[in-house]
């Protein structure tokens, strides 16, 4: 899994591709971390080129979207298609951060 | 001036006598970074331990009319083994319906079992003991009514860890718990002459033994969230890839070919696949609750399982016979659906 973090403004999209499974999924959790230290509050993930997503990515996702929740910033989740879209819907992860269909969609927002 | 000494007086009869058991209970609830048990189980426990409460009562009275002599005895060990057993209906219905499926929840369900029944026993004492200072109160309050909770929640938890660590079914899945409630019952009743001593097994032992227990069961559950949910999503994977075939799902209802219609095995597909994402849908609430976040109620859940019915209807009752293998059905598997069926948040 590789990621590639390219800041937009204030913003930051963090484009993920490969595997998320539960080995790479530690790689995610540090990176957005740094992120949110580096001062950004609102990361947009792009999950266009991610095929899998595995219990440790969601894990990850989760405990970001409540670290940036304390801090007054917000996580947004973009491009997710195929399994990780239908997983992301069906344990409804969504109630926590929204799908966008594109990161300019994502952007836009607020 | 009188009158009002004496209120305050009962006032604090009546908290001694039964609000520490409740504190207790709430706090191991509060515990539960899960949220694993209702409200609503938590009230139906307590609810079920009074009624076992007042069975025992009634049972025991008989018992010491028949022995008059013998009441010290039956005490000690006559009634551990009626009120023990009286609060085990509960709990055994809970996990052989699969209501409760980890250590945690049934520590507290099985807490709140025994609560129920000490709130009970102690209003008719708070009655028949008018007389008693305030010593009395500590040791039923803290004492007694924690160690009804805490004897309970253990014969629980050992049954929990039973049906989790080695598959046992029927009496030899509940007869060690509700033995070892019996037991430290009994001992706690024995020890009665040396109120201290009782007073802090039941303050300083039930709350050590729970803390241990929901230690090891919040390991487990995180273990079993992660590795269950893994494998759901595998197979969810595999149904939409193009080499469902080739799998051990895939083969075996191509296997089914000539038994059942292509429309039948197509619902069994369908079967399957709303299984294992309602599974999914189960473990994403708890990730949820994980975080400390909360869950919002699934407006989609009730047409998921009206759809549930439907498939398990047009399949019908041979048919589930054949697809049962590809169904996962274990306790915490049945756990989950309760939960959904039920909408807990």
């Amino acid at each position: 899994m590789t990621i590639e973090c390219v800041p937009v403004g204030n913003k930051v999209v963090l484009r993920v591709s490969g595997r998320m499974d539960a080995e790479s999924a530690s790689q995610f959790e540090p990176e957005c971390e740094s992120c949110i230290a580096k001062g950004f509050t609102t990361l947009l993930v792009d999950l266009g080129e991610v095929t899998y997503i595995s219990s440790m990515g969601l894990r990850s996702f989760v405990a970001i979207a409540k670290k940036l929740k304390e801090t007054g910033g917000s996580l947004r989740v973009c491009r997710a298609s195929g399994l990780v879209r239908q997983v992301f819907e069906i344990t409804r992860l969504t109630q926590i951060f929204p799908l966008h269909e594109t990161v300019e969609s994502a952007l836009a927002e607020g | 001036m009188i009158h009002s000494s004496l209120q305050s007086g009962d006032v604090l009869r009546f908290a001694l006598a039964l609000l520490p058991v409740l504190l207790f209970l709430a706090a191991l609830r509060a515990l539960d970074s899960y949220k694993l048990v209702s409200l609503r189980t938590v009230l139906t426990s307590l609810a079920s331990g009074a009624a076992a409460a007042t069975v025992c009562f009634g049972f025991n009275t008989f018992m010491f009319q028949i022995f008059p002599g013998a009441q010290d005895q039956y005490a000690r060990i006559g009634a551990p083994v009626v009120e023990e057993c009286a609060k085990a209906a509960f709990w055994i219905f809970l996990i052989a319906t699969a209501r409760v499926a980890f250590m945690a929840d049934s520590a507290i369900c099985g807490f709140a079992v025994g609560a129920g029944f000490a709130l009970v026993e102690n209003i008719s004492y708070l009655h028949l003991l008018v007389d008693r200072g305030i010593g009395t109160w500590i040791l039923r309050g803290l004492g007694t009514a924690v160690m009804h909770g805490g004897v309970a929640a253990l014969g629980a938890t050992i049954s929990v860890y039973l049906l989790e660590s080695r598959q046992w079914r029927g009496v030899r899945l509940f007869a060690p718990g509700l033995l070892a409630a019996i037991v430290l019952h009994s001992l706690f009743n024995q020890s009665l002459q040396y109120p201290m001593l009782s007073l802090l097994g039941a303050v300083v032992g039930v709350p050590l033994v729970l803390g241990v227990v929901f230690y090891l069961s919040e390991r487990s559950l995180r273990r079993w969230l992660g590795g269950k949910m893994d494998r759901d999503i595998e197979i969810l994977n595999m149904i939409g890839s193009a080499r469902f075939q080739q799998t051990r799902v895939g083969a075996y209802l191509m296997s089914l070919q000539g038994a059942f219609p292509p429309e039948l095995r197509g619902d069994m597909l369908s079967l399957l696949q709303l299984t294992i994402e309602l599974s999914v849908r189960a473990k994403g609430a708890l990730l949820i609750r994980e975080a400390g976040l909360e869950v919002a109620p699934d407006p989609e859940v009730e047409s998921i399982f009206a759809e549930l019915k439907y498939l398990q209807k047009s399949i019908g009752p041979t048919g589930m016979l054949a697809i049962r293998p590809l169904l996962s059905q274990t306790p915490r598997d049945l756990w989950e659906l309760h939960r959904l069926a039920n909408g807990v948040r």
